[in-house]
Parts: structure tokens; sequence; C-alpha cells
């Protein structure tokens, strides 16, 4: 019995639209990738309460954590039927390639560049919101916890300079990571996140590059010995709806539900800074070196990884995309 | 909730009609799917990403592995070696089954495999030297499942991929408790081999006479493979997949041109055989995601945690529940699908009461393990006697005794003294 | 029944099975071989010559998913798929463990019938929506067309050992009616 009140929710007649439904409690189902202590999964039921509160419990959330409804994929294929109502899941380039300029390395250099071009209203957010709108789902916010860098055991030669050095990284499975990597002149070697700590207790790379401070503390502090905050890239998810359940809300819901992500995302970039501070200090605490960069150092590094690989990733994400990129970091320039 | 008890009734009742797992498990799904007015991403999607992985991929290159190390004759040399070693004892023999088992789990993730190859090398020794054939069927089909607890091991790469846990330390978990069980299981034979009055071997040979160096000096390319598998895996430098892949390409110069056990000409078949093995499998696990995905959608761990605590909260009761259960499971079907509906059933509870899931994994493959010998769904027991050439009848009462004094004894301790099974995979930083 | 005994005898050794199973063989065979080889280059690509070749596991992936599928399909056509078949070791009664059995295949076809269904939806669905993979951008198409392939194999085979099953059932109750 306690199973057909969901199976409404996901799978109910289109005409609860109308807002005369509103008695029956909607039940939404929600993903998250990280288990739920962690942060990002606490950030998703901070959102869940905001929804329960704003619609007076019409519209309550049923969380399912740590992807136990299955991995990435399966979960955009389930925002795009409808079987799964709001993820907060890293949507990747699957269903279209534009998804990925999101990840171009070097895409915000510093926290203001960050929090401009991952809310609404910079170019390359909308663009992924109308590439997301086209398969059927929604983009409510972009949960961006902080800019990336480089942990390793071993301290590489300049670091510092985009000379070339010798022991190989970790990058995760991407084109764009790799050539990123290449013009900072590290090796690389591609392999699944779930391979990467004991592949650099065991000397396979030296480290590995795409987490926060608070991230390598996490889960790479008892087998690296430094942390280069480069702000290669940003650690982001997508809060997504599918278009189908977004459909089945009533206006005043559908402003209670973007209310609420925009609420959380936007606690998330404040908070930001902070959290890397914070990061640095428990780094420096469990005896890991943070190996600073002036701020000449970092923008030069970056200026040179998007001169040599931006221009080619045009014929992948397309002009388009990379206009919108030139044109979102012209207007933070300003 | 209803409908997850009635689709475990018809997943249940189609196993017991003879229904093929795979298809077992998706008539279940359909079930789930009509009632619960599923959408497509429910249903192919969710198979196909649960097998499109590269972790599993560990499963077709181990049971390729296993197809050419089987064919190239690696197990009689391996024999040979512990022979020499154990051979001088009364019942000595019996130690040698259980010791060649262990050793060649460590090449081979299957109890079959490891079943078929030391029994069929075994059994004519084991008569010759005047054991009786009950007894030897029964340590055969009781040592084939260390070839499950002794890494690499295909339960355990399936294991690691329902409960999200990594791969290496659910194969480090089940080392100790597989090599203390090849020692019990290697005893208790000596004393009931010594019980029918069996004598030492006439013929042995030790190991430091000059026949002995020689024999032992044939073995070593074969007596290299476990090394180049769990040196390569545990010094860091290749994957389980890789592993697999490096000790085919060993093993064939190896079995054509020193051992002699096939030709070139017989690789094609190979292929054929172990990629069908290969396909059940895989297609099994397919069907099995798409209706775990609905009762996890359902809730069911959450439901059973919820009636567990009804009766008890006490953590030393709840694992001797969860081993009664496997027991049960392990009676009726086959390791691989109890593993596959017990797993995500149990993890979540073993979690809930403070059960590290590497513990839980330990737990769990000593558990299916002896799941393999124990009836009426006791597929190693069937076929060790029948490698041996009795009626499985015959290997019954010695096959309890096993289980009595050393299955059991080691799923106890295994239960109760976490350290037994967390020692190695914390030496290693899991 | 003589008739559909004939048929079934006729089918199972018929040149389209014959055919079938030569394909078979060979996409196991070439899948197995791709899959080693690609492997065993990863190992040498980086110990080496150091190097890392980004989408490998891409190819690996669609490869064996290839054989996943051809592999369970040949697995029906040796009827080994897996099972716990219950019925056989308790129950003695041969007419009971036939009727059983004849069941478990009408079950069975059912479900590789639906399977069938939902494999088109997932063929037909990936050409309004095109989906790659990140890296190499292969289409996911190519990967999911085998399942269609390989679940008509499989329903083929299937509805073979409902015919076996139909005969034996046939033969069980004439030997009854003769004694
Ligand atoms: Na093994
Ligand atoms: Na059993």
């Amino acid at each position: 019995a306690c199973g057909s009140s969901k199976a409404e929710a996901s799978a109910g007649d289109g005409d609860s639209t109308s807002g005369d439904t509103a008695a029956d409690s909607i039940v939404l189902k929600m993903s998250t990738a990280q288990p739920e202590e962690h942060i990002a999964s606490q950030t998703a039921l901070r959102f869940a309460d905001l929804i329960e509160q704003g619609t007076n419990g019409a519209v309550t959330v049923k969380m399912y954590f740590a992807n136990s409804l299955g991995a990435q994929d399966v979960i955009v294929q389930g925002l795009m039927d409808g079987s799964i109502d709001l993820s907060l899941e890293f949507i990747d380039s699957t269903y279209n390639p534009v998804f990925e300029v999101q990840s171009l390395p070097f895409i915000a250099s510093n926290f203001d560049e960050m929090e401009y071009i991952f809310s609404p209203g910079s170019q390359v957010y909308s663009l992924v919101d109308k590439g997301f709108s086209d398969i059927g789902i929604k983009l409510l916010g972009v949960y961006c916890e902080g800019l990336t860098g480089v942990s390793c055991k071993n301290m590489p030669e300049s670091y510092n300079t985009w000379d070339q050095k010798k022991e190989p990284i970790r990058v995760w499975n991407s084109a764009v990571a790799k050539a990123g990597m290449t013009a900072m002149g590290y090796n690389t070697v591609a392999m699944t996140w779930s391979d990467t700590y004991s592949s650099i207790q065991t000397g396979i790379v030296n480290g590995s590059v795409g987490q926060t401070s608070l991230g390598v503390y996490t889960n790479l502090r008892d087998v690296v010995n430094y942390f280069i905050p480069y702000n290669f890239g940003a650690e982001f998810v997508h809060l997504a709806m599918s278009s189908t359940s977004w459909g089945k809300l009533t206006a005043d819901q559908q402003k209670v539900v973007q209310d609420a992500a925009t609420q959380v995302c936007k606690e998330i970039f404040d908070s930001a800074e902070q959290t890397e501070a914070d990061g640095f200090a428990m780094l420096k605490e469990a005896g890991i070196e943070v190996l600073e960069l002036s701020d000449a150092d970092r923008s030069a590094i970056a200026q040179h990884v998007r001169e040599e690989v931006w221009p080619a990733q045009e014929e992948i994400l397309g002009k388009e995309a990379m206009d919108a990129i030139y044109a979102d970091l012209k207007a933070c320039a300003k | 909730m209803i409908h997850v008890g009635i689709a475990i009734a018809i997943l249940m009742g189609s196993l017991l009609l003879g229904v093929s797992i795979p298809f077992a498990f998706g008539a279940g799904t359909i079930y789930m799917y009509t009632m619960l007015g599923g959408t497509f991403a429910t249903t192919l999607p969710v198979g196909f990403n649960g097998i499109n992985t590269m972790v599993l991929l560990a499963i077709p290159t181990f049971i390729m592995a296993g197809g050419f190390i089987e064919k190239g004759k690696v197990g009689d040399e391996l024999v040979s070696v512990v022979e020499m070693l154990v051979g001088r004892f009364r019942g000595g023999l019996m130690l040698a089954v259980s010791y060649a088992s262990a050793i060649f789990g460590a090449i081979c993730g299957s109890a079959a495999a490891t079943c078929s190859c030391i029994g069929s090398i075994m059994a004519p020794k084991l008569k010759m030297a005047g054991y009786s054939k009950g007894l030897s069927a029964a340590l055969i089909s009781s040592s084939a499942p260390l070839g499950l607890l002794i890494p690499p091991s295909s339960l355990m790469i399936m294991y690691a991929w329902v409960s999200g846990e990594s791969v290496l330390a659910c194969f480090l978990s089940t080392v100790i408790p597989g090599v203390c069980l090849a020692t019990l299981l290697g005893v208790v034979g000596m004393i009931l081999a010594q019980r029918e009055g069996v004598q030492p071997l006439e013929n042995w040979v030790p190991i430091y006479s000059a026949p002995g160096l020689k024999k032992t000096w044939h073995a070593t390319p074969a007596l290299l493979l476990p090394v180049i598998i769990l040196g390569g895996i545990y010094g860091g430098v290749m994957t389980p997949t890789e592993a697999a892949c490096v000790s085919t390409l060993y093993c064939i110069p190896v079995a054509i041109y020193i051992y002699r056990g096939m030709k070139w000409s017989d690789a094609p078949e190979i292929l054929k055989e172990t990629g069908t093995t290969t396909g059940v499998i895989m297609v099994m696990l397919f069907f099995v995601s798409m209706l775990s995905r609905y009762f996890i959608y359902e809730d069911l761990p959450g439901a059973l945690v919820d009636m567990i605590y009804l009766f008890t909260t006490n953590k030393n009761v709840i694992l001797l529940m969860m081993n009664v259960f496997m027991i049960i499971m392990g009676m009726l079907m086959d390791d691989g699908s109890a593993l596959l509906l017990s797993t995500p059933i149990l993890v979540p509870i073993a979690k809930e009461i403070g059960v590290s899931p590497i513990h839980f994994a330990a737990i769990l493959g000593v558990n299916l393990g002896m799941g393999n010998v124990t009836p009426p769904c006791a597929p190693m027991l069937y076929l060790g006697a029948r490698v041996v050439g009795t009626d499985a009848s015959h290997s019954m009462k010695p096959t309890l005794l096993l289980i009595l004094f050393a299955w059991l004894p080691t799923l106890l301790v295994v239960t109760y003294v976490p350290g037994f099974s967390l020692w190695l995979p914390n030496i290693f930083g899991f | 029944m003589e008739k559909l005994d004939a048929f079934t005898r006729y089918l199972g050794n018929c040149g389209l099975f014959h055919f079938f199973d030569a394909i078979q063989k060979w996409v196991l065979v070439f899948t197995g071989i791709i899959v080693f080889v690609l492997t065993i280059a990863t190992v040498f690509l980086r110990y080496v010559l150091t190097m890392n070749v980004l989408g490998l596991d891409e190819i690996i992936l669609l490869v064996i998913f290839w054989q996943y599928f051809i592999g369970a399909a040949q697995g029906s056509r040796e009827d080994s798929q897996i099972k716990a078949d219950m019925v056989s070791t308790v129950v003695k009664n041969k007419t009971v463990v036939a009727w059983c059995h004849l069941l478990a295949r009408i079950i069975e076809c059912g479900v590789i019938g639906v399977c069938i269904k939902w494999s088109i939806d997932y063929i037909l669905k990936d050409m309004s929506v095109m989906p790659y993979t990140v890296v190499l951008s292969i289409p996911l198409v190519l990967s999911h067309a085998v399942m269609l392939v390989g679940f008509a194999l499989m329903l083929l085979y299937h509805i073979y050992w409902l015919l076996t099953e139909l005969v034996n059932v046939g033969t069980l109750k004439k030997e009854e009616q003769q004694a």
C-alpha cells in the first residue's frame, strides 16, 4: 500500500497540474550522489525542508542518498522520463557535448568568477539550462562547493609554472581535464575516482587533480603530503528536476521549489571562500603542506591554460558555448 | 510493501518451478513495473547502467583466465608441490586437497573451476592411497569454495559491486578466514581419514630430495601465476581486470609450450566457452539490478530493519539472525544468486547495527561459500561427487562433519571477531 | 504430438540454428580477443611508454557488452542459464516435474517477450536523443542494440525449449495412458 502514493507522484495522470489536487500531497523522489552525512546531502535535506515548509506540506521530498537509486546515468534517464523527480548529481555530456563547458579547466580562476558563471543570469548558465530543457530536465541551480587543485605525495618540480613535471597525476575521464593538466606541464593518468586512493598509496600516480581543499582532507589526507590550490576547476553538481514532475506542480509550488533551490545554491556560494580557508587549516593540521601560489602566478597559469586548451574546444563545444564563456569572463572583469 | 512481498513470491515461485534465474528476476521486475506504473527509465536502462561498468569487467577477464589455466594443466603442477610438502603425514593427502584448492584459489575466482580442476587431479591419487570415495568427494567439495575466499573471487567482485565497497578490500577480508578454513578442513579430513585407517604414502617424495627439487623446478612457472596475480593487484601495479589479462597472456605460452595441456587451435573453443559463462552471469546481474532497484524504491531494507527491531536490538542476536537467513538462502540457491538477493537487504542492516561492510563481506563470503555444500541446492557437493565418481549420498555424512567442525567454527569466529577479517584490509589502508 | 516432436527435432538441427551457432561463436571469440588485447595494451602503454590513452575503457565496455548478450544467447542455446531448479530435486513424480518445467518455459518466453518490447523502446529513445559516450563520442545505441539482438535470439531458443518441454509432457501422458 505504501507504494501506491509514490507511484501516483511519479506516474499519476497529467491533470494534477490544474491545482485542484492540492489536497493530495505530492511526494518527490530525490537522488543525491553523496552519503547522508556529506554536506551536499545535508544541503539537499535543507532544500527539501524549504519546499515542505513553503508548500505547507503539500509537496514533500523523499531522499535517496549515495546513489542508492543508481549511478549518475540512471538518474539522468529517470529525470528525463519523470521516474525520478529531483537530483543533486553531476550531469555529464552524454546527451549534449555543450554540458562539458562547465568543466573547462580554469573556467573560473577565483570565487567571484565562479559565482558569476555558475549562477542564473550568466550566458554559460543559460546555455546549459537550455540544453537540459531540450532533454526534459529543468535546471534549478548549480551547487558549487569551491575551486579545485592538485594534491600529491611528492612535491612537483616548479609547481608554480607550466614547466614539464615528471610524476603523473590522476585525472578523471575527460579529454578537457587531461588537456588542461598537460598544458600545466603534468603527465596524467586517467582513472576512476574509486581507484585514486590506492593508486596514490602504491605510487601508480603521484596525486590527483579535481578536489577542493576540503575534498582532499576528507578523502586523501592519509596518502598525500601537498596541496596546490590552482583553482583548476569548480567542484559542482547540478540541482535539477524532471520537466515532467515540474509540470505537475502548481505555479505557486514551482515558485517555492525554484526559490528554495536558488537560496541553497546562494548559501553555498557565500560560504565557499570560508570553506576553502577551513579546508586549508584542516590540511595543515593533518600535516599536509598547502603550496601557496601568488595571485600573479595563478592568473598567469590560468591565462596560459585558457590560451592553450580553450581554442581547440570550440570544435567540440561549439562557437556559441565559447562565445558565452568569453562574454561571461569579460562581464566579470568589469 | 505488499507489492514487494508479491514480487518476492513471484521470484521465489519462478525459481522453484525451474525458471532460469535471470528471467525469474525479470518476472519480478515486470510485476513491479506494472503495479507501480513504472516508466521506461526504470527498466532496461537500470540493467544497462548496472553492468556497463569497469568494476565488473574483472568477472569476464577472470573467467577467461580461468578457462586457459584449467586447460593448461597448471593445476597438476601446483598439486605435485603441495603433495610433497604434506604427503608425509597419515591422511596427509587431505591437507594436500585443501591447500591445493586454496593455492589454486589464488589464481582462479570460481568454486566450480577449483572443484573440477583440483578434484580431477586428486581423485585418482586419493583412490590409490586407499581413501574412501565418500570422504574424498566430501573434502574436494568442501575445499572448492576456498577459491571464492582466496582472492581473486567472483563472489567478492559481485559483493563489492552491489554494496559499493572497494573490490580490493573485499578480496582481503576473506583471506585469513580462507587460510584458516583450509587448515581446519585439512585437519578434520585427516582425522576422518585416520579413523578410516589410511596409511602414509609409500612413494612419498620429500621436496628437498633430488627428484623433489626437480619437480618443484618444473612447477615453478605454475607457481609464479599466483605471484603475478596477487602481486600485481596488491603491489598496486595492476587492476584486478588487468591482472587477469596479464595472467592469461602468461598462461597461454606456459600451457602450450611447457605443460602441453592445450594447443593454439583450442583457443577459440575456450574463448567461446568462457564467453558463454560470462554472458550467462552478466545477464543475470542485468536482471538483478532492475529488481533490486524496485526493492530500494520501495525501501525494503528499511522495512526489514524495522521488523527486526521489533524482535531485538541486540547486535549479536541480529548477526546470528542474518547468518541463519543466509544459511537458508545458501540451502535454496547457488552462491551468486543468494549473494545478489541478500546483499542489498542485509548490508544496510549491518551498517545500522555498526558492522562494517568489509567485515560483512567476510561473513557473507564464508556463509555463502558453505552454501555450496549444504543440500538441497549444493552444487559443489554434487560436482565433487561426480568428479570422484560416486553418489552424493555417500559424501553427505563426511560433508556434514566438515561443516560442523570446520565451516561453522570458522563462520562463528568471522562473525563475532571483526579483527579476523578486518586486520588484513586495515594493513592495506582500507 | 509426433508432428510437434518431429518439428522440434528439425528446428534444433536446422541450418538457421547452425548459422546462428557459428555467428555467436565468432562474436564471443572476437570480443574476447579485443577486450584481452585492449587491456594488455593499457598496461603496456602505462608502463612501457608511460602513456595513457583516454577512452579505451569506452571501447572495451562497448565490446564486452556484445559479449554479455551474445554469450547469454549462447547460454540459452545450450540451456546453460543458471537455475535453482528445486522441483526436480524434491518432487519425484515425473509428470508433475514436466508440467512445472513447461510452465517455467512459458514464463521465460513471456519475460523475454517483454524485454524485446523494452529494447525496441530503448533504441527508439536513442534515435530521438542520441546519447554519446563522454570521451570518444561513441553512440550508445551501438551498445543498446545488442540487447535487442540478444533477447531476440534468446526468445528463439527458449521457444525451442518450450516445444521440447511440450513434447516431453505429451510423451509422459501417453506413457501414463498405456500403463
Ligand atoms: Na580465488
Ligand atoms: Na546450498
